[in-house]
């Protein structure tokens, strides 16, 4: 069965990340959080990761994973570290650790028949913070917020503690409680400088398993809510399933039931549904915070057309097979269903992110006494009117796309235009540019 | 009439920054603040259809607002965290609830910076942005409670 994701690194099971949510107030919300955002992953791709030291530290990642052990042995989960072999990895972890503590324990423990598959991680997870630790001393934005949230010290002795805190950590983990004295000289600092430290350490920290997996993240959690992406096509927005899920009518069934059922509503058309829905809201709903722009794939479009048919056909070609965005929406494509024209046309526009509009010589009018011109439909510019007003003349959702010698509609500045004088896969680059940069 | 001893800080906030705002609660009662802060309502709900989980979410944001709008709420206290890459995240229901504590005349303090988003707002509502550091809100909720203190004690003689 081809599912929408190929893998996803299940990053909320790090135990720092953990310690840095799990206030005792919130642990009930944090397993059932933790417990469907799972589900979700497992429903959404073919592999999940694990880091392998998540498993064996963390009560919760065990215990959430027992419920999968059924199919422990058929590939779709794995345990990630360092080493070369889970047994390295068990050793290595013993000598880190004292003979009664807890982790010790944890390792030395005989759990062999419940353990997932063991993959070795090419790359350091430690070094990827480094370098990434180092690189910001060089873009300065970050390291600067951390310093207005703490500004206890001198800049240039911030800035000099900073080149040195990688080699005053030495063999210490580079985790923010081990961070921030070297960094102050002081271990209380504030709590926002704190949180942006947490911010960079753990972004770096997942990136080196999502860059080296291509995997994707179960992102948009509530009390587990962080901000990291991943590296795959698209990642499993929680906040926006558990919304779809509950509209299409299985928020129930995912959450409660057993491991085969589970199995079964990989393939139910009311998860695929679900999936879509939920990923495409994400989408709109990141677009209009302003910081990131929408994957072309997701984009719903809609073409607004006069009678060119050649045109129309091939600007739908492009969009669908070359673009591979979603089927455009054409208003005479769509079913009546018992609607009147502006009806429909309201209907079909309603979740519409973005509308290419074709300009085309079809009509010939003017002023009475004056001098004809060539012009478009009138219904095609009422729809751009009607996109305009929608979708926000400056936004960059609205793409003109005019053909031949005639009357444009001159007082449109913020609308694209792009000539496609020379057909549709002459402008191509240009109309591709305008859509990815659509936010 | 009020005990001033009453007085209490209501914490806001994004749920993404809950345990946040537990920790802080802790911080500021170990100075003698005493703090209200949102039910951590379960997220996930499923049992509940559509319309039945708005009617919940409305009902726990009735009771918040209620609660900030009681005499003996001294303050509002917004956790805007960072969220989303933006620098000190103020979400819609946030700034609702700071419009809610405004309008009854309570102060208002942001623990980080304000935000772009909402600077005309905020600057306007005299909102106090602590940049981290609580001293500023524990001195004045420190002299509201000597000051009603004081009050209560010449009305009472």
């Amino acid at each position: 069965m081809v599912k929408p994701v190929a893998s996803i690194f299940l990053h909320f099971f790090d135990m720092h990340f953990l310690e840095m949510k799990a206030e005792s107030d919130l642990s009930d919300r944090i397993v059932s959080e933790a417990t469907l955002a799972t589900r979700f992953a497992f429903l959404s791709a073919s592999a999940l990761f694990i880091p392998a030291a998540s498993f064996f530290e963390s009560a919760l990642c065990r215990g959430i994973l027992s419920f999968y052990e059924p199919v422990f042995g058929e590939g779709r989960f794995w345990l990630l570290g360092n080493e070369v072999s889970l047994v390295e990895f068990r050793e290595s972890k013993l000598f880190q650790y004292q003979k009664n503590s807890t982790q010790y324990l944890a390792y030395s423990k005989d759990v062999s028949s419940v353990v997932p598959p063991y993959q070795h991680k090419s790359a350091g997870a430690t070094q990827f913070i480094k370098e990434n630790w180092a690189r910001l001393r060089q873009t300065s934005g970050q390291m600067a917020r951390i310093y207005q949230a703490n500004p206890s010290i001198t800049v240039a002795k911030f800035e000099k503690n900073w080149d040195l805190v990688s080699d005053r950590l030495g063999q210490l983990a580079f985790i923010v409680d081990h961070v921030v004295p070297k960094l102050f000289g002081s271990e209380t600092v504030s709590l926002s400088a704190k949180n942006r430290l947490h911010h960079i350490i753990n972004d770096a920290y997942f990136r080196s398993f999502t860059e080296d997996l291509r995997a994707s993240v179960v992102t948009d959690l509530v009390y587990l809510q962080y901000e990291v992406t991943g590296n795959g096509e698209v990642d499993v927005p929680f906040s926006a399933l558990v919304q779809s899920c509950r509209h299409h009518g299985i928020l129930e069934e995912i959450s409660i039931c057993d491991l085969a059922h589970l199995i079964k509503l990989e393939s139910d058309p009311r998860w695929a549904l679900a999936f879509g829905d939920a990923v495409r809201a994400y989408s709109r709903k990141s677009s209009l915070r302003g910081k990131t722009t929408l994957k072309i794939e997701t984009l719903r479009s809609f073409i607004v057309h006069g009678r060119d048919e050649e045109l129309l056909f091939k600007l739908k070609d492009y969009l669908q097979n070359t673009l591979k965005m979603q089927e455009p929406v054409v208003l005479k494509q769509q079913p009546n269903a018992g609607r009147t024209i502006i009806e429909k046309f309201e209907e079909c526009s309603e979740e519409v992110d973005v509308a290419l509009v074709l300009l085309t010589p079809d009509d010939f009018g003017g002023l009475e006494g004056g001098v004809g011109e060539s012009r478009a439909r009138q219904n095609v510019i009422y729809e751009l009117g009607y996109f305009i007003g929608k979708l926000g003349r400056r936004s960059g959702r609205v793409l003109l796309l005019y053909k031949g010698d005639l009357q444009i509609p001159s007082d449109l500045l913020g609308v694209c235009y792009i000539a496609v004088d020379k057909g549709i896969s002459a402008a191509g680059e240009e109309i591709r540019k305008e859509l990815t940069s659509i936010k | 009439m009020l005990n001033p001893f009453e007085r209490r800080v209501a914490i806001c906030g994004s749920m993404s920054a809950y345990a946040n705002m537990v920790t802080l609660s802790r911080l500021l009662l170990r100075e003698g603040v005493h703090c209200i802060l949102p039910a951590s309502e379960d997220s996930i709900h499923a049992s509940l259809s559509q319309s039945e989980y708005q009617e919940f979410k409305r009902r726990v944001s009735f009771s918040y607002l209620t609660k900030i709008r009681d005499p003996r709420t001294f303050a509002l206290l917004a956790v805007n965290m960072d969220k989303h890459g933006i620098d000190d995240y103020i979400g819609a229901n946030t700034f609702a609830e700071i419009a809610v504590a405004f309008a009854q005349r309570k102060r208002v303090y942001l623990l980080q910076d304000i935000p772009e988003g909402y600077e005309d707002e905020l600057v306007a509502w005299k909102v106090v942005a602590l940049n981290g550091h609580l001293d500023g809100l524990v001195r004045d909720y420190r002299n509201s409670v000597k000051e009603a203190g004081l009050q209560t004690a010449l009305f009472d003689i």
